[in-house]
């Protein structure tokens, strides 16, 4: 990600936790904040979502030096590719480390209030069977602290004790 | 300097990767997933496609393979976002000249057409 867009960013946060699906909307704090995602379902060996989600007010900021507009066409397109390449790096990690086959669908790319967004999500789970699910959350800060952003995978096919066993 | 056909379904990428072979002299022409990318390819015959895997309609590996079938002299370079072991593994044993795993490097791009066109 600091590498397309030209500025540094560190993870600041890695956790791992279990929640109802209901839960979801408000994982990520007020759920009335409006957010640009890039959503992708997870194929292969490990079926989940993998969301990365980004503030509407920041990442203007972000996309504005790569194609002069921070909303539209284009700049969908650039939120989406930047998801696809971070959210991609996380699964290369898994699937090497593990022997294992994951990879990502085109990115569909939303701008909605995350507790919009994340009960959306919620609601293909549940319909799914899944009550209760893990969700990997990692938060990714730009250096000047302009920009957080987050990546959520929620897996299908494991429970937390599998992942954490698996380790 | 080479016609090189871009595919990719990100609008986005293609414009970035345009920029830097038109920038070193190069021709693009342009393609958003696997199945028009065969179809640029019959009709231009470029002299490099670098291509994406993870696309709608068709994916990168497929249309790699299809192409090889019509062509067996294609030159394709693999840019994808996808770069775990077992997806490179299939796409060099599928024909691919080169993997190139995003983001990119300006230089890593051209150094991989220097490599296939000259």
């Amino acid at each position: 990600m600091s590498e397309l867009v030209e500025k540094r960013f560190k993870i600041t946060e890695v956790s791992m936790t279990q929640h109802e699906a209901e839960e979801l909307p408000n994982l990520l704090g007020d759920a009335s904040t409006p957010v640009c995602a890039s959503f992708f379902q997870v194929r292969g060996e490990l079926p989940g979502f993998l969301l990365l989600v980004m503030p509407v007010h920041e990442v203007a900021a972000l996309l504005e030096p790569l194609v002069g507009q921070g909303e539209g066409e284009m700049a969908d397109s650039a939120i989406g590719e930047i998801g696809n390449i971070v959210g991609s790096a996380f699964l290369n990690h898994i699937a090497d480390h593990y022997h294992i086959y994951a990879a990502p669908t085109p990115p569909q790319v939303f701008r909605d209030m995350i507790g919009a967004l994340m009960g959306s999500l919620a609601a293909v789970l549940v319909s799914g069977g899944k009550l209760e699910v893990p969700v990997v959350r990692t938060q990714l800060t730009q250096n000047e602290g302009v920009l957080s952003a987050f990546l959520l995978w929620i897996p299908e096919s494991f429970s937390l004790d599998e992942l954490r066993q698996s380790k | 300097m080479a016609l090189v056909l871009v595919v990719d379904d990100a609008a986005f990428m293609r414009m970035r990767l345009k920029n830097v072979l038109v920038q070193d002299g190069h021709e693009v022409i342009e393609a958003g997933n696997g199945v028009e990318a065969i179809e640029m390819y019959r009709q231009h015959r470029p002299d490099l496609v670098m291509m994406d895997i993870t696309m709608p309609e068709m994916d990168g590996i497929t249309a790699l393979k299809k192409i090889l079938q019509d062509d067996p002299s294609a030159k394709i370079v693999i840019c994808s976002a996808l770069g775990q072991e077992s997806t490179v593994i299939e796409a060099i044993k599928s024909g691919a000249k080169d993997f190139i795993v995003k983001p990119f490097q300006p230089e890593r791009i051209l150094d991989a057409v220097k490599k296939q066109v000259g």
